[in-house]
């Protein structure tokens, strides 16, 4: 199993109340699988993506990633396996305005201790392969919504890691780059990596091959999809 | 690592160019003029001291001398020279050459209704050897003027110039304290220091001024001779010690009431001077400077919360708490040293003009430590300031961090 998820919790405090984000929730995903998320707004999806992304801890529970305890992980192991295992995709993009596209996606190679001609090549590699190699040398905001999330996409699989986490990715797209970016993640699919990807959308949802819905930070449904 | 940091640092800094700047400008500042005043300070010394080395290290002067406890204690017990000193050391220590013994006053002097205050050496034919200054027009003092007591006197330049003596005035007379005194030469010019004439001086007999001012010139007496043999120096020192002494009367218990003073002495004690000087300076600019790291932490501060969802996404694809860290450090010292090395040249530009522009200034002098130092410095305080805001970018949340607006 690429992930085992027991009990996770995740509760915020917010004056004398408490909100359960994520109540006791568990799973597994397998290698190679196309996980969708779905749920109402603050059901808790963005929650669990960022535990499961190592972005923030859970109040409870244990996170297995590749049967290691994630959550019992210091700062540093933890930033390790952001880098290494995990691409995460974000509804907002999330580029480096500064940087243009090649050295956006070549960041997670610096903190991979990549050396630096390799890294460029990669991260052109890795660009061209998104459809975006003409695009190298543009900053974020010579881009367009659809573009910036192609050189996101680059990014998060740059380092080849086990797991791509999309949190929302169309979410500020049209429906035409929508269905252009489901097209180049299914691509990613087929091609063996493990995807987790969270949308409003049942249409999209649907195209992965299982669906898990939330409510109230609970898993209400867990389905497979044959297509 | 490091070079990507620094490269990060440099994209940051070019792409805020107007904020960068402002940042730095109190480093700049700082910077600058501790070189300017360093080097101003520097270039004074440096022509002090070729001055002094000018006279030739085997030289020894002598002075009276006293550790004052008090003015009523000085006036009481205020320590002389003599002649007979002089000739006592000459007729002893065998290894002495040249030998001069030498008083100085100032006095008034006149002519032709103008008058003016001067320093009156009385002088020994020697003085011309010693002090490796020579009359340029006219003759010297000689033993004879010596031996007659006759009222002669060699100018220095400054005096002909204001007292209006014309073209050549050998063999007009002026008056000194109201005695006329013929003139017999002229001496050459010595230059100024700070814009101040260091010609304005006459000179006349030894035996004359003695005549003229009695007693109380043994107090401002100086004996200065050349030691033939340099190994010699330190002995020489030695016995014009002990002669002096038993001259006094000075018991064991009490300290010398004169002063033995070799050239190596006098540059010594005037680079412990020096040092004293530069410290006071470096020290106001310090200050200067500490408020220009105040400066660079208050801006890194902004930059962190500005930046703060840049922290959030590097964190969020695999950086570390010390990846963080030193990348904001290393902007802060690379943006401080940017400001020493452009206050550095900027310091260098301005005190050559400085000195340049001042009349009678001597050239500047930048000595290379003053360079490292101001690295150093700038460096220094990048670290020292930076270190806080750069931490405190470490230690977000990547989660909170990705949210902030
Ligand atoms: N930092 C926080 N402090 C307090 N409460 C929070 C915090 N983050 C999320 N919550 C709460 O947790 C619940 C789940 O939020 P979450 O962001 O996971 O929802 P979501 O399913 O992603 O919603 P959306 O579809 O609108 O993105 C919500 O009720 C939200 O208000
Ligand atoms: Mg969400």
């Amino acid at each position: 199993m690429l992930i085992q998820v027991e009990e996770l919790t995740k509760t915020y405090v917010v004056g004398t109340e408490e909100v359960h984000a994520l109540d006791h929730v568990s799973f597994n995903v397998g290698e190679g699988e196309f996980v969708s998320i779905m749920g109402a707004s603050g059901s808790g999806k963005s929650t669990l993506m960022n535990l499961l992304g190592c972005l923030d801890t859970p109040t409870e529970g244990r996170y297995l990633l590749k049967e290691t305890d994630v959550s019992k992980m210091n700062d540093e192991e933890l930033a390790v396996v952001r880098n290494r295992e995990i691409g995460f995709v974000f509804q907002v993009f999330n580029l480096l305005p500064g940087l243009t596209a090649l050295h956006n996606v070549e960041v997670p190679l610096i903190y991979n201790r990549v050396p630096r001609k390799k890294r460029l090549e990669m991260s052109l590699a890795m660009l061209k392969a998104m459809g975006m190699g003409e695009r190298a040398h543009h900053r974020p905001n010579q881009l367009s919504g659809g573009q910036r999330q192609r050189v996101a996409v680059a990014r998060a699989l740059v380092n080849s890691p086990s797991l791509i986490l999309a949190d929302e990715p169309t979410g500020n797209l049209d429906s035409k780059t929508t269905l252009e970016l489901m097209e180049l993640i299914r691509e990613l699919n087929r091609k063996g990596n493990t995807i987790i990807l969270v949308t409003h959308e049942p249409d999209i949802g649907a195209m992965a091959n299982r669906t898990i819905t939330l409510k109230d930070g609970k898993i209400i449904e867990d389905i497979n999809h044959v297509h | 690592m490091f070079i990507e940091n620094i490269l990060l640092a440099l994209n940051s800094i070019i792409s805020n160019k107007m904020r960068s700047f402002l940042t730095t400008l109190g480093i700049l500042i700082g910077v600058a003029s501790i070189i300017t005043v360093v080097a101003l300070i520097q270039g004074i010394f440096a022509s002090i001291d070729q001055q002094i080395q000018q006279l030739g290290s085997n030289i020894i002067s002598i002075e009276p001398h006293m550790e004052v406890q008090s003015f009523a204690d000085y006036m009481n017990n205020r320590p002389e020279l003599t002649l007979t000193d002089a000739d006592v050391l000459k007729r002893s220590i065998p290894g002495i050459t040249d030998l001069a013994p030498m008083i100085f006053q100032t006095s008034q002097v006149k002519s032709g209704g103008k008058t003016r205050n001067t320093f009156i050496y009385g002088a020994h034919p020697q003085y011309q050897d010693i002090n490796g200054q020579y009359v340029e027009q006219g003759r010297f003092l000689t033993d004879l003027d010596l031996e007659y007591h006759r009222k002669v006197v060699v100018l220095g330049q400054e005096i002909v110039n204001s007292m209006k003596l014309g073209e050549n005035p050998i063999g007009k007379s002026i008056l000194i304290r109201n005695v006329p005194f013929k003139i017999i030469g002229l001496m050459e010019k010595r230059g100024s220091f700070f814009g101040q004439s260091q010609d304005n001086y006459a000179l006349i007999p030894l035996t004359s001024a003695l005549d003229m001012y009695g007693r109380i010139a043994g107090h401002f007496a100086y004996i200065q001779f050349r030691v033939a043999d340099m190994k010699q120096l330190n002995n020489v020192k030695q016995q014009c010690a002990a002669i002096l002494r038993r001259r006094h009367k000075i018991p064991d218990n009490k300290p010398d009431d004169f002063k033995i003073s070799t050239q190596e002495d006098i540059v010594e004690s005037f680079s412990k001077t020096t040092n004293v000087i530069t410290a006071i300076v470096m020290g106001i600019v310090g200050i200067s400077l500490l408020v220009g790291g105040i400066g660079i932490m208050n801006i890194m501060l902004v930059t962190v919360t500005e930046r703060t969802r840049e922290i959030g996404i590097r964190k969020a694809v695999g950086a570390t708490r010390k990846n963080i860290l030193s990348q904001f450090l290393i902007e802060a010292v690379t943006l401080s040293f940017l400001g020493g090395a452009i206050g550095i040249l900027l310091g260098i530009a301005l005190g050559n003009l400085a000195a340049h522009m001042i009349p009678h200034f001597p050239p500047a002098h930048t000595p290379l430590w003053a360079i490292f130092l101001g690295f150093g410095f700038s460096t220094g305080i990048g670290i020292l300031f930076g270190v806080y805001p750069a931490g405190k970018a470490a230690a977000l949340n990547p989660i909170d961090a990705l949210r902030h607006e």
